[in-house]
């Protein structure tokens, strides 16, 4: 199976450092939102994005990932943000967090599929048959309104408490991640985001762009570009992956990205856009 | 009969949420939670200053801060805070927050003027003002401190129940009276009638034992029916949003409420025992791992401040910190010890779940030859995939085919739950029959779950069925 991608992450427009860390190292997504104040978001953010580096860096193409896996990770990124620094200047105790909306290209029942998860209001959606659909279901405050039929999904986008979650990769206690598996279709696209793309764009905005948009990391760019028009109020992180069957390789090849794709799979540095890259039939 | 004391405030019944306590009013716009108004409510009842009022609201950041209006009495003056298209008059004097992104503030002098709060300029205050003491209601239009010159209005029948359910127990030490009670019909007998108010704690009762969520994805495509349904997916913690009785410009009920303290219900097994059909398709979208307990039920206590309120102070602190961005609700609610507690039992009863319900002798017989094991959920179909699961409980996927398609993706699933194995269609397109031992055929319809036992076929087309079988005990 052939994987392409494009990843991006940007500051916005209105803060002053990028919280957000992303990670493209195939067969392993991720994209991490963190909080808790501008070190300390930077910090859980980047924990997260170097757990699922490990878990990349373990992966062969043959040997399922398992959600156990996955569930480990954000447990070591969880011991990695309780373990720096326990109290802040004033010596109250730090809380700092950050979401994990993350997607694995694994072999499952001997045939190809996405490990999707999600910690937190990141969210991953996939683009198939022409039809955007959001596959996670956010952990916040706001979702579960809407799940009681109290708030319509219009309002929850601008719902004073859209950015308050229910579960974090945090100081707090050891959190479960939700999982989803979806079948690696030969013409379906990923995207992984932080909130600050949901906020800035609907989705009908967002799919229109991952329909239009060919190349992965074009859509990305597009993407970002259209959200911090104006000034993105949040930090903005972008991955889009396409998974590509043989048949579709034969006839619709994806133009290859510009870029370094020695190091594309590394975690982007912050307020930095990095382009993406493809890997071809090494994972199933 | 004239209305002249200060203390009553007159309001005009509406969508928008109205507090008014001795020491000043607020108006919120709809989408304000419960919790924040009752930590507004409380904020305000504590003598805070109007800084706090406006923690409570904001602790969300303020980019997505919905419109309100604070008057907060301080001394011979009034602070007022608006945002958005409220409006508050002050004697012949309009403050409003026109074309300011964050919020207007003023101190007015007050003495003898009258105070009005609109929701919007399109808002008219007089007409079929109801009197309130305090209490917090349902209203777009606030006025208070004017000359009664509606009296004829305030008297009725009606609006002293009214007023007298809105004061909560928390008032039931009026202010001193400035003047002797001209009205004991108004303002004292609804100061006594406080029984009537509503309390936190009751507004955060549950509404039912009903604890099922539906899966998402699959509440998409099959829309809520009314009665028992609409139920049956309410979250745990929040009931049904008041639908009926807006006219009374009485909250009773708010959209949503916040459990405090009760103890996380386990993930719940919604069916019970035996017979109710009704409930298990009432519930038939929801499997056992999709149910997450929120951890907010018991850290958002009523009159919680948000923990981060201090840091709110600093200037500027707001755009660089909160603005737009995310938040744990821990930090909202300031009661994390008890989270610390409460969580860890929540993933003892999720990962012991599988191992003790789950019967593993029980298999489904494919007709292609195969034998499922039932000690997991299994889902079905001709491309499955499963939809929110958590780790250690993950289904497993059977893919048969379907040369005509007649089968869906992600067809049926089956699943044990307690001592029932719950066949359930997962919105097929082409349905699913069940044929239980000794009884007619039946189609499921879809997004149905149905109690059966060992014997029972399931079809699901194109040639497709699986029988239930039992090792003989």
């Amino acid at each position: 199976m052939q994987v392409a991608w494009g990843v991006g992450t940007d500051t916005g427009g209105r803060r002053a450092v990028n919280e957000d860390a992303v990670l493209a190292k195939p067969p392993v997504f991720v994209v991490a939102d963190g909080m808790g104040g501008h070190v300390h978001g930077e910090l859980a953010s980047r924990a997260v994005v170097t757990a699922f580096e490990e878990l990349a860096g373990r992966c062969e193409p043959d040997r399922e990932v398992l959600p156990e896996e996955i569930q480990e990770a954000i447990r070591t990124a969880q011991r990695t943000i309780r373990g720096v620094g326990e109290h802040d200047p004033q010596g109250r105790p730090v809380t700092a967090g950050s979401t994990a909306a993350g997607a694995v290209l694994t072999v499952h029942e001997s045939q190809p599929f996405w490990l999707v998860f999600n910690v937190g209001d990141s969210r991953i959606y996939r683009l198939s048959e022409g039809t955007l659909a959001q596959v996670s279901v956010d952990h916040s405050v706001v979702q579960e309104m809407v799940d009681a039929g109290a708030l319509g999904p219009e309002d929850a986008r601008r719902h004073p408490q859209r950015n308050v979650i229910t579960r974090a990769v945090d100081t707090g206690p050891d959190v479960d991640a939700d999982f989803w598996r979806l079948r690696a279709g030969s013409r379906d696209r990923l995207l992984l985001c932080s909130d600050g793309l949901t906020d800035e764009l609907s989705e009908v905005e967002i799919g229109a762009v991952l329909r239009e948009v060919d190349s992965a990391q074009e859509a990305v760019d597009r993407l970002i570009a259209e959200a911090t028009t104006g000034g993105a109020r949040d930090n903005v992180s972008v991955i889009v992956v396409d998974t590509a069957g043989s048949d579709v390789r034969a006839t619709a090849p994806r133009p290859t990205s510009v870029g370094d794709e020695g190091d594309v799979a590394d975690t982007v540095p912050r307020g930095e856009r990095r382009t993406g890259g493809r890997d071809e039939s090494r994972w199933q | 009969m004239a209305m002249t004391d200060e203390r009553a405030a007159r309001y005009r019944p509406g969508t928008w949420t109205a507090v008014v306590t001795v020491s000043g009013s607020a108006l919120l716009h709809p989408s304000y939670a419960e919790e924040d108004v009752i930590a507004l409510w409380q904020s305000m009842a504590d003598g805070t200053g109007i800084g706090e009022w406006l923690e409570t609201l904001a602790g969300g950041g303020i980019t997505g801060l919905a419109d309100f209006a604070l008057v907060q009495r301080a001394g011979p003056e009034l602070r007022v805070l608006v945002r958005g298209g409220t409006v508050v008059i002050v004697g012949d004097q309009a403050l409003r927050a026109e074309g300011m992104s964050t919020w207007r503030e003023a101190v007015v002098p007050a003495a003898s003027s009258s105070v009005t709060i609109l929701a919007g300029d399109d808002a008219a205050a007089d007409a079929h003002a109801l009197p309130l003491v305090a209490g917090v209601v349902r209203a777009d239009a606030l006025t208070w401190g004017a000359p009664g010159e509606s009296a004829g209005e305030l008297s009725t029948p009606q609006s002293q129940s009214a007023s007298s359910e809105a004061v909560p127990p928390v008032l039931g030490e009026p202010e001193p009276p400035t003047d002797p009670p001209a009205e004991p019909a108004t303002a004292s007998e609804s100061v006594s009638a406080s029984q009537a108010g509503p309390d936190p704690e009751e507004l955060a009762e549950p509404q039912g034992a009903e604890h099922a969520v539906a899966d998402s994805s699959a509440a998409d495509a099959n829309p809520p029916e009314p009665g028992p349904v609409s139920e049956a997916t309410m979250h745990p913690g929040i009931e049904p949003p008041p639908d009926l009785p807006a006219e009374s410009g009485i909250i009773d009920s708010l959209p949503w409420s916040v459990r405090s303290s009760q103890p996380s219900p386990p993930p719940a097994p919604f069916a019970a025992p035996g017979e109710s059909s009704a409930t298990d398709s009432a519930g038939d979208d929801v499997d056992e791992h999709t149910i997450r307990v929120p951890r907010r039920r018991a850290e958002t206590g009523p009159a919680a401040p948000p923990a981060h309120a201090s840091t709110l102070e600093a200037d500027g602190a707001w755009e660089g910190d909160h603005d737009g961005s995310t938040i744990l609700v821990s930090d909202v609610a300031a009661m994390r010890d008890a989270t610390l507690t409460g969580v860890p039992g929540e993933s003892d009863v999720r990962s012991g779940e599988p191992a003790t319900s789950l019967e593993p002798e029980t298999v489904l017989l494919l007709s292609t030859g195969i034998r499922v094991p039932l000690d997991r959920p299994v889902l079905i179909g001709r491309a499955p995939e499963s939809s929110r699961f958590a780790a250690g409980v993950e289904p497993r996927l059977v893919t048969v085919p379907s040369p005509q398609q007649d089968i869906s993706r992600t067809h049926v699933e089956l699943r044990r739950e307690g001592d029932h194995l719950l066949v359930t269609d997962l919105n097929s397109t082409n349905g699913t029959i069940v044929v239980l031992p000794g009884s007619a055929p039946r189609r499921l319809h879809a997004g149905e779950a149905v109690p059966v036992r060992a014997g029972t076929t399931v079809d699901l087309g194109d040639g497709v069925t699986g029988t239930i079988e039992t090792p003989a005990p």
